[in-house]
């Protein structure tokens, strides 16, 4: 076994709107991640699964509009990436949801009292 | 149930960082209470242990997280939307309020001890210096998305590792590995990442003479890093008598404490589920992350005993 570490690249995404829209938008709306995602199961709506995860963040940057679902849904990810290993098109949800993350800060667009929710 | 205000621990824990080097209120030189008298030090070989802090750190996040929720069960939950403010003003001192529990400080210290042991026995030659090994990775603010704060932080980070002559990096948890990693597009760290399991010999670890274990696979060494199989390599070359859980390997359950920062409740009932899973197949579970030991310990689920994967290939079950 080699002791070099790792063979994985995993690119840090930067707040670059445009690459993380093309990331979600090779998504083909399966459903398969949703079986597997943890959050779905405690969260109060389908934004705290990865395909409405994607869903968000696609209609956020496409309208610009953001609203306290988006946040929450970014917010809410695990980033544990069991949906990657279910996912037909490869969407590493864990390097969007960074992504997101780092763009809303960026912008300053986080407002304050905005809180994940458990169902 | 809602979780805590998202921009008030994000700017909190930011700040707190650039203050002190670390993300939760905690005192000096807590991060290098574990490798006293151990007599480790710096050899030349090019070659560091970094601890990253995350395994110290973790009973200063609990009793951090303690006293949040104690902040809002008092009706006080608004402070946090000043997080910013209010890690500038006084955070440092938040250190004298927020104790954490003696023996959690121990217990974590001592996995550390056992990490650096097995290295030793191992063969394997490190420089250990504390004020380098025992600094922060950045690995919350990495998740959390603070880029600005973490290129300050990876910064000063690479400039330390640099003046050290450090061109290999011994990890001991998933998420300093990975933020470390990430560290080298971000801010251009030129250090090759070892975790220390793949370091690990045989004849350095304990017999547990077949004593049964599950195993709680990091969703990182399983999905990003493919070191399933040498976890069971060693936990078998260590004696232990492996029963699988229902998700295990890369489809591992994740313990749920990514979001603890933001929302303990949701951290804790993801947590809770994963361990009962694990309860349902062996008492005892290994964990080789702080952040999953934290968590799933926190689920309190009867009958199951979680320890970490230092402690169990070093015989302290
Ligand atoms: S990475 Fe996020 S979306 Fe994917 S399974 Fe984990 S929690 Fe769910
Ligand atoms: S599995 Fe992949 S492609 Fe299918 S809905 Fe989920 S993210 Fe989209």
């Amino acid at each position: 076994m080699s002791a070099t570490y790792p063979s994985v690249r995993m690119p840090l995404r930067g707040p670059d709107p445009q690459s993380l829209l093309e990331e979600a938008e090779r998504c083909v709306y399966c459903g398969f991640c949703e079986s597997v995602c943890p959050t779905i199961r405690v969260g109060p709506h389908r934004g705290y699964g990865p395909r409405g995860r994607v869903n968000l963040l696609i209609s956020w940057l496409e309208s610009g509009a953001l609203s306290e679902e988006v946040i929450e849904s970014v917010y809410s990810c695990l980033l544990c990436d069991a949906c990657y290993t279910v996912c037909p098109a490869h969407i590493r949800l864990s390097e969007l949801m960074r992504g997101a993350r780092a763009l809303l800060t960026s912008r300053g667009a986080l407002d304050k009292g905005l809180a994940v929710r458990t169902r | 149930m809602r979780g805590l205000d998202i921009r008030g621990v994000v700017e909190f824990i930011s700040e707190l960082e650039l203050r002190t080097g670390y993300p939760v209120p905690a005192p000096r030189g807590f991060a290098s209470q574990w490798s006293r008298g151990l007599g480790l030090e710096r050899r030349g070989t090019g070659r560091l242990l970094f601890t990253g802090a995350l395994y110290q750190l973790v009973p200063y996040i609990e009793a951090f997280i303690a006293m949040t929720l104690r902040l809002e069960a008092a009706g006080k939950g608004w402070v946090l939307r000043y997080g910013g403010l209010l890690a500038k003003s006084i955070g440092p001192a938040l250190s004298a309020i927020a104790r954490p529990d003696p023996e959690a400080v121990r217990r974590y210290n001592n996995v550390v001890r056992s990490a650096a042991s097995l290295l030793i026995r191992s063969g394997v030659e490190f420089d250990y210096v504390p004020e380098v090994s025992d600094m922060y990775s950045g690995a919350l603010l990495y998740d959390l998305g603070a880029l600005e704060a973490l290129k300050v932080h990876g910064n000063r980070l690479r400039e330390a590792l640099e003046s050290m002559g450090a061109m290999e990096v011994i990890t001991i948890d998933p998420h300093s590995a990975e933020t470390l990693t990430a560290l080298r597009d971000l801010v251009g760290l030129k250090v090759e990442v070892i975790p220390y399991l793949e370091l690990l010999k045989p004849s350095a670890l304990a017999d547990a003479k077949g004593l049964e274990v599950t195993v709680h696979d990091s969703c990182i060494y399983a999905r990003r890093l493919g070191l399933s199989g040498r976890v069971r390599e060693l936990l078998r070359a260590a004696g232990l008598r492996i029963r699988e859980p229902p998700r295990s390997g890369a489809s591992t359950g994740c313990c749920g404490g990514p979001v603890e920062a933001l929302s303990p409740g949701m951290a804790t009932s993801i947590a809770r589920a994963r361990a009962e899973e694990l309860a349902s197949v062996s008492g005892t579970a290994v964990a080789m992350c702080p952040i999953c030991l934290a968590n799933l310990s926190r689920a309190r689920v009867k009958g199951l005993r979680l320890v970490d994967i230092s402690e169990a290939l070093s015989g302290s079950l």
